[in-house]
């Protein structure tokens, strides 16, 4: 069975990351077998749920573009060694796997490199019932093609009129790109239930402003500890109306 | 003389030192393991082999082989079975016998062959430049009775599928680190001079002077009759 894959967007700061961490760890409560890909360059989500990857995707392919220009390498021996070396960065806790994917590649192009990468990748993900992107701010991430194989787009925004506005580009952003993937928006946040305005967007759920969150950032704890209470019982409802879709 | 002639012979001693042959245990070939292109996760491995961190080699060489008159599966260490601990220093050296047109067809597709061989519950990567495999056995695999007779049975009937092997000599060491250790000096020469033999023929112009393997190239007989009609070949 196709896994479902899971990509959260949203304009910077509005928690898609503590979001991410979260999903981790219900999933990771719920024994799910679950892959999460930190595709934030700040690797927030490695630090929320502490895993400290040594090196990253984008790492793999600058060595390999190096190799390559220094020496030709057999086309066959570049499918296999990525397959090795994606194992190789994959963070195994149970049935959670970790992969940092790391600084947006540079310029230039390396498509048999990618492609072959993107391959790797692909034959991973395929293992786990459960894939959770946490993706770069913005809309970067539908411009360089990321999101074609999501199947749930979730778009976390605060109530801020700005945050709302960047979760609609990226929404017709997807479209455009022909992404066909079921999208909601999960406000986070929300200090008062009147902040929560109507969007064209389907509301997925609303999550509120939590100190335990704002103390677990501000400690670095690990966010797989995090304590049930009225934030998680709210994500629970709002994965409910995710993964029903 | 062969290609490999000279790590090859390096490779026949150590496991003719007399602390070695006498652990070295043919097995018999098991067949008939399904095949599938499996990615073992963590939580689900019964035992690893040749994980990075706890030592792993492959290497892979080929000649007229007229000691080799048939296939032959060789052990050093624990089978399957009897693995206690998860995770194992593994080496895989494969030898193949035949007669071969052109090297480099054939160093392409007998490493096409290995890389093919795909077991049910079995996941094998390979990382040709450290010149490491890393195989993950899932726990249903081991309940069934998985062995490594079947690897090397399966590596064995992939390798056979390539024109003019004759033979196939499956040599594994699983859990002698310094033994690994050991074999990772001839198996480096070995990956120098498939190194030479690939960048020679992929690469229109050799421009001998500047090259990486100008130093193998010049020491093994064979690559130098290679480069040479590869020379005349292209300015003809």
């Amino acid at each position: 069975m196709s896994p479902t894959i899971l990509a959260v967007c949203g304009k910077g700061g509005v928690g898609k990351t503590t979001v991410s961490a979260l999903i981790a760890r219900r999933l990771a409560q719920q024994n799910r077998r679950a892959l999460l890909v930190d595709a934030d360059p700040a690797g927030g989500l490695a630090m929320a749920l502490h895993f400290t990857p040594e090196k990253t995707i984008n790492d793999v392919r600058r060595q390999t573009v190096r190799e390559l220009q220094q020496s030709g390498v057999d086309k066959r021996d570049l499918a296999v060694s990525f397959d090795y070396l994606v194992q190789e960065l994959l963070i195994e806790r149970g049935g959670l796997a970790f992969l940092p994917i790391g600084r947006p590649e540079e310029k230039g192009c390396y498509c048999s490199v990618n492609r072959l990468l993107k391959e790797s990748i692909a034959l991973l993900a395929a293992q786990f019932d459960t894939i959770v992107i946490d993706a770069e701010a913005g809309i970067e991430q539908v411009n360089r093609n990321v999101l074609q194989r999501v199947t749930h787009l979730l778009l976390v925004s605060d109530t801020s009129a700005k945050g709302l506005k960047v979760t609609a580009l990226i929404r017709e952003t997807a479209t455009a790109m022909e992404v066909n993937a079921h999208s909601g928006l999960l406000l986070n946040r929300v200090r008062d239930e009147r902040e929560i305005v109507d969007t064209a967007l389907p509301l997925w759920g609303a999550l509120p402003e939590d100190e335990t969150v704002r103390r677990y950032d501000a400690e670095e704890r690990d966010f797989f500890t995090f304590p049930d209470g009225e934030l998680t019982r709210r994500l629970d409802t709002a994965l409910i109306s995710i993964f029903s879709t | 003389m062969s290609l490999f002639a000279v790590p090859a012979v390096q490779v026949a001693q150590i496991f003719a030192e007399p602390a070695v042959r006498d652990r070295l245990r043919v097995v018999p070939r098991k067949t008939g393991w399904p095949r599938a292109d499996d990615v073992v996760l963590g939580e689900d491995v019964a035992v690893e082999l040749g994980n990075p961190k706890d030592g792993s080699l492959f290497f892979l060489h080929w000649d007229s082989g007229d000691d080799l008159p048939a296939d032959r599966l060789q052990l050093l260490g624990p089978d399957i079975h009897e693995i206690e601990p998860r995770g194992l220093a593994f080496a895989l050296a494969l030898r193949v016998a035949g007669s071969f047109a052109d090297e480099y067809e054939t160093f392409c597709a007998l490493k096409n062959a290995v890389y093919d061989t795909r077991l049910q519950g079995l996941s094998i990567r390979m990382l040709p430049s450290r010149q490491s495999i890393w195989c993950r056995l899932e726990q249903q695999a081991r309940n069934h009775g998985f062995s490594l007779a079947h690897l090397g049975a399966a590596l064995g009937e992939s390798l056979h599928a390539v024109a003019g092997v004759r033979s196939v000599e499956v040599t594994m060491v699983v859990g002698d680190k310094p033994l690994v250790k050991r074999l990772s000096r001839p198996a480096a020469d070995i990956a120098r001079i498939g190194g030479a033999l690939l960048k020679m023929n992929e690469e229109m112009d050799l421009d001998c002077e500047h090259c990486e393997y100008w130093d193998v190239c010049e020491a093994v007989a064979e690559l130098k009759r290679i480069r040479a009609r590869l020379q005349t070949e292209r300015h003809a």
